[in-house]
């Protein structure tokens, strides 16, 4: 989409000739004037600038480096005046001399938001299949993401709303372990540090964030819920820059520029300072006089970092080369814990970290052929201790090669090749009590332990096929099939999948998805420690439906909706098989079955210079058949059952009360998440706890959510470097939204936990 | 991309700490506060069983195949009116050697409608001349028992002697202390070579039924033999109408291959505490152990009955009292044994009572199914 601004200006007299010259006898002294038109604040070239020098003597334009020069500038006092739509209109007078050259930098001041911003939310008609795009341009004055594109996502239909601290990823109603988060297509064990607060890779060097709740395309696979993905950018090639943002939470720094011609680096690093908070809490209480006695004690205070490096290197105009290499660490240690349990633990320590160094060649032969070539080496390490009751550690090294290949056939085909594998070394030290039996109080006196210490080697490879095939102007068909293997669940499946666009009349497109998405089951599931080494893969079918719709101007509306069947889902079972030739409980058993459907709506304002917005809203079902309680790892996602979703995100620009001043709101009201009411407790003598007897099915409701949040910002831009501040409040109501159910010892009692209170953040960035 | 053992444990444990860390949490009275009816403890005596050995000379000797159970019943009205009664039934259920997994006792489906569970196991029993034949105690393998009746007063628990004929006071039934008996039958020295439980061995599931009412209100009947059947009827209804408490306690059956010791409960000698206690005084309590207390040694395993490490008990101490606050409602033998207690009649930990009087109850348990309590009053001055 395009948007032209147009300007008055007195006509150009004498003509402007091509090289910017004038024709001879026009002038009868000339000087020589050179320069750049750049943004004020970012200092980035603006390309297409007009510069009229003495009134309309001389008319220029900038080329694509923003620069212009002529050497038939009138002499003397000579005003200037530079024009580019969505800027502010610039003037000032230059002294000129004959036969002396004269250079000059002007920076223009942003009025508008772009008008050729890039659309801030929107269809991506990618390989012609509907992918969300969000880019990182004015996204992050959203209320209530303090500034994390990333977490722009949980504002979008599809995405149940988890509690706080979470951070998962529950997408059309599938389980959260279902999806999965990539980084320029490998995949990363988190996207979000704990707490939920923040994404485990700068938003600053984020360009996009790609976002599909189902039927995703066929180049990924492996998971039968949604796909999340993040889009790093490059380095500016042009010039440095510097970052420096602090907020209540987290200090952030970023370095980049050129380091060739074809060169350029970034380089960013992001700590939150949770840790120094607590301890000066902690302090003050005791200034103050105040026990610190019911505080726990912090062994490792909650922290995490994150790191990101990035060169590109462009040899050619056909060829781009990427190395990357990020991290995420988050540790915490809790000393001293005081419970009322009698078992209990009395320290904990978690720890999530991971590396990757990611190598990328982009490679385009001719224009109808694309290549990429990805190899990415990854280390992953996650630990839970608690006390010497478990003990959960793993360090898994993985290696991921992505290789694809597109060729044009014409106007009416594509077609692409793709390999998608990942070779991985884990080591697994665990020691913890047996999984609890489904539908059955657990034992307090077990004692037992399940000690697993192994070395896991898996290599997983995936291959797929796709033709886009256009027949008509309008239409796109994209069938795709995709194979997957693994190795150590030596299991191989086949999944093929269509999609389709098709543009009925100008601002009309109908679109449709249909496909098999496997995935291989929790690993824990199949150990034999734990589960059953013979399970097969867990898999859905998804369907989608719908239609976008341009309204008017930068009013559009996008309509879905989905049905997605589950099937072979993994589920405790009873029985009992017979392994090598003992008869043993089989544990686990791929028996489970279940449905997600909904429908979601999109409305959208593009932004437009003073306010960009969208509304969506998710009515969204999903069940599971299982008559199991209990007995599993991980949670499936009927717990997040949530029918009606609904969020409203609005930014305003204010520049007639403050130049740089924007105001924001986002509105969230969902229904509750569905539990099951206890049907009674019982006493456990031996243990001194009460257990609690959980009805068949989930039977009741958290009451509904609704959240207010608000966001301030304002910007100063100076010429080579801007500076904003911000205040964002979550919750500006303080309502107390019910997270889940809260019970007294014996469960005669409850009471809902709340969710986020009232949370401000305070933050300023500076921007060289 | 799920390719090796990556189970995810993280979400919902970092989601729960989040949330403690807010200070969203609602606060309730603490377990330690006994302000009702309630069961605090079951004890059996030995805390584990076996099957007679083939070969009685074998070391270790094996502990005996029958257990006596005991009930803590607690109850803050027991301080003014310490002849009011209650009454503790329990029930067991015997798991079957060829699928220890059995869960009569403990599926959630039978715990929902505990009395469907027990009216079950008494329907079955025969009555001849209007005398039941029940073998009280009596196991029954992949079944349920009925292992006898306890009536609690402010004293303690113990075997009832019921009147059980409304019309006729004379006619009684003095019924034994509660038993749990290993049935013959199960045989656990017959299982397979390789069959993790002759090292892990099995457990009994008691179901203990704990009803304010008296026994009288609970057995009654013309006969022996209708008050047998009126009993589920009228458990069921007394549970409705009064405070009741429905426990699980496990008696183990030791494997015949282990090796460790037979465990036996620990011995609680009493609390101490100062004579006399002022109101909103702070007094530490501490669980007065035997001169040479048996913390046993015993081996922690695996899954599969391997042996993991040798380790020595260590107890966990449950505090309780009528009134007053707890700073901690447990403490530990291998930490610091005992707990403070601040009186009532200070900020936080409630008003004196009109008895004038406090309870004090600790409940030891070694986590290897022995347990073990000791009770005391003191007046608040």
């Amino acid at each position: 989409e395009y948007r032209f601004h147009f300007e008055l200006a007195p006509a150009p007299e004498p003509s402007l000739q091509s090289d910017g010259g004038v024709p001879d006898g026009a002038l009868e002294a000339r000087g020589q004037l050179r320069g750049r038109i750049v943004e004020r604040g970012t200092r980035k070239p603006l390309p297409g600038a007009v510069i009229d020098i003495g009134d309309g003597a001389l008319v220029l334009e900038t080329d694509s480096e923003g620069r212009f020069e002529t050497s038939a500038a009138p002499i003397g006092k000579v005003k200037i005046v530079a024009l580019l739509g969505a800027y502010q209109r610039f003037e000032t007078t230059e002294t000129l001399e004959p036969g002396k050259a004269t250079e000059v930098t002007y920076y223009l001041r942003r009025t508008l938001q772009g008008a050729f911003e890039t659309v801030v939310v929107g269809e991506k008609d990618k390989k012609d299949v509907s992918v969300i795009a969000i880019t990182r341009s004015e996204i992050s004055r959203i209320p209530g993401v303090s500034g994390d594109a990333v977490r722009v996502v949980q504002n979008l239909p599809g995405m149940a709303r988890t509690p706080f601290g979470a951070g998962q990823l529950v997408l059309r109603g599938s389980n959260p372990a279902d999806s999965r988060v990539y980084i320029d297509g490998v995949e990363v064990p988190l996207i979000f540090h704990f707490t939920g607060l923040s994404s485990a890779y700068s938003p600053d060097l984020t360009r996009e964030v790609e976002y599909e709740p189902g039927n995703y395309g066929i180049q990924y696979g492996r998971a039968t819920g949604g796909r999340v993905e993040v889009k790093t950018r490059d380095p500016d090639p042009k010039s440095h820059h510097l970052l420096f943002d602090f907020n209540a939470s987290q200090v952030t720094l970023l370095g980049e520029g050129p380091l060739t011609d074809t060169l350029s680096f970034a380089v960013a690093a992001r700590r939150s300072y949770s840790d120094l908070m607590l301890s000066l809490g902690t302090k003050m209480m005791e200034w103050s006089g105040e026990s610190t006695d019911d505080l726990p004690q912090f062994s490792v205070a909650p922290r995490f970092y994150d790191f990101q490096a990035k060169l590109t290197w462009l040899p050619s105009k056909h060829d781009a080369v990427r190395l990357g290499f990020y991290g995420s660490d988050d540790a915490m240690g809790l000393a001293g814990i005081r419970s009322n349990a009698t078992d209990s633990f009395d320290s904990v320590d978690l720890t999530t970290r991971f590396f990757r160094l990611v190598g990328s060649w982009d490679h385009r032969p001719d224009p109808a052929t694309r290549l990429r070539l990805l190899v990415a080496g990854g280390y992953d390490k996650s630990a839970v201790n608690l006390d010497t009751a478990l003990r959960m550690e793993q360090v898994d090294w993985s290696t991921t090669i992505r290789a694809e290949g597109f060729h044009d056939f014409g106007s009416w085909l594509t077609l692409g090749l793709g390999f998608d594998g990942r070779y991985d070394h884990l080591l697994a030290d665990y020691l913890t009590p047996p999984i609890p039996q489904a539908n059955e109080m657990p034992n307090s006196l077990d004692q037992r332990k399940i000690r697993l210490s192994k070395t896991f080697k898996s290599w997983t490879p995936g291959a797929w096929l796709e033709a886009v095939v256009r027949p008509f102007k309008g239409l796109s068909l994209v069938p795709g099939l995709r194979v997957d293997h693994g190795s150590y669940y030596g299991q191989t499946w086949l999944d093929p999948r269509l999609n389709a666009r098709w543009t009925v009349i100008d601002g009309t497109t109908v679109k449709g998805g249909a496909g098999v998405f496997h995935q291989f089951p929790n690993g824990a599931y199949v150990t034999e420690e734990y589960g059953n080494p013979d399970l097969g893969p867990e898999a859905a079918r998804q369907y989608s439906l719908g239609v976008e719709q341009r309204i008017w101007g930068p009013l559009s509306v996008d309509v879905q909706g989905y049905y997605k069947q589950l099937y072979d889902l993994v589920e405790p079972s009873t029985r009992r098989v017979e392994r090598g030739g003992s008869l043993v409980a089989e544990r686990y058993g791929n028996d489970g079955t279940g449905r997600a459907w909904g429908a979601e709506l999109l409305l959208r304002y593009d932004a437009d210079g003073r306010f960009f917005g969208w509304i969506a809203y998710s009515y969204s079902r999903t069940q599971r058949d299982s008559k199991s309680i209990g007995g599993r790892l991980d949670e499936t996602g009927d717990a997040y059952d949530q029918p009606h979703n609904l969020i409203a995100v609005g930014t305003l620009e204010l520049p007639e009360v403050w130049d740089g001043l924007s105001v924001g709101l986002r509105l969230r009201y969902g229904s509750g998440s569905p539990y099951r009411k206890n049907d009674g407790a019982i006493y456990d003598v031996d243990g001194d706890y009460y257990s609690a007897v959980p009805a068949e099915k989930m039977n009741a409701r958290l009451p509904d959510f609704f959240q207010l949040d608000l966001r301030v910002d304002k910007k100063w831009t100076f010429r080579t470097s801007t500076l904003s501040a911000y205040l964002d409040v979550q919750n500006v109501t303080y309502r107390q939204n019910a997270s889940m159910v809260f019970y007294n010892f014996d469960y005669s009692q409850s009471a809902y936990v709340g969710d986020l209170p009232i949370y401000p953040s305070v933050g300023l960035k500076f921007v060289y | 991309m799920t390719a090796t053992p990556r189970p995810r444990p993280l979400p919902l444990l970092l989601a729960a700490l989040a949330v403690a860390a807010a200070g969203c949490v609602p606060t309730f009275d603490p377990a330690s506060k006994v302000e009702s009816f309630r069961l605090l403890a079951v004890q059996a005596e030995p805390p584990q069983i076996a099957d007679p050995a083939p070969d009685p000379a074998a070391a270790p000797a094996r502990p005996p195949g029958a257990t006596l159970l005991t009930s803590l019943v607690a109850d803050e009205r027991h301080l003014t009116e310490p002849g009011r009664r209650s009454t503790v039934l329990h029930f067991a259920c015997t798991p079957e050697p060829a699928d220890p997994s059995q869960a009569l006792c403990t599926a959630f489906a039978n715990l929902r409608d505990p009395m469907a569970l027990v009216a079950g196991s008494l329907s079955s029993q025969a009555c001849t001349g209007g005398v039941p034949q029940i073998p009280l105690g009596q196991g029954i393998v992949g079944g349920i028992s009925l292992s006898g009746l306890e009536a609690c007063d402010g004293s303690g628990c113990g075997a009832a002697t019921i009147a059980y004929d409304p019309a006729d006071p004379t006619r009684t039934l003095a019924l034994p202390p509660p038993v749990y008996i290993l049935p013959a039958e199960l045989d656990l020295d017959s299982m397979a070579a390789d069959a993790p439980e002759r090292m892990l061995g099995m457990n009994v599931v008691v179901v203990s039924l704990a009803v304010d009412a008296t026994p009288e209100e609970l057995f009654s009947g013309s006969d022996l033999c209708q008050a047998f059947a009126n009993l589920s009827t009228r458990l069921e209804d007394l549970r409705a109408e009064r405070a009741s408490v429905t426990a699980v306690k496990r008696i183990v059956i030791r494997g015949p291959d282990e090796t460790d010791e037979p465990n036996r409960n620990p011995v609680l000698a009493g609390i101490t505490l100062p004579s006399d206690v002022f109101a909103g005084q702070v007094v530490d309590l501490t669980p007065l152990l035997p001169a040479d207390p048996a913390f046993q040694p015993y081996t922690r395993r695996e899954e599969n009955g391997a042996a993991i490490e040798a380790a020595s008990e260590a107890w966990a101490y449950s505090w309780y009292a009528t009134s007053g606050k707890y700073e901690d409602e447990h403490s530990w033998s291998d930490k610091e044994p005992q707990v403070s207690w601040t009186a009532p009649g200070a900020e936080g930990s409630g008003d004196v009572p009109e008895a004038g009087k406090v309870r004090f109850w600790v409940v030891v348990r070694d986590f290897r199914g022995g347990i073990a309590w000791a009770s005391q009053e003191a007046v608040i001055q």
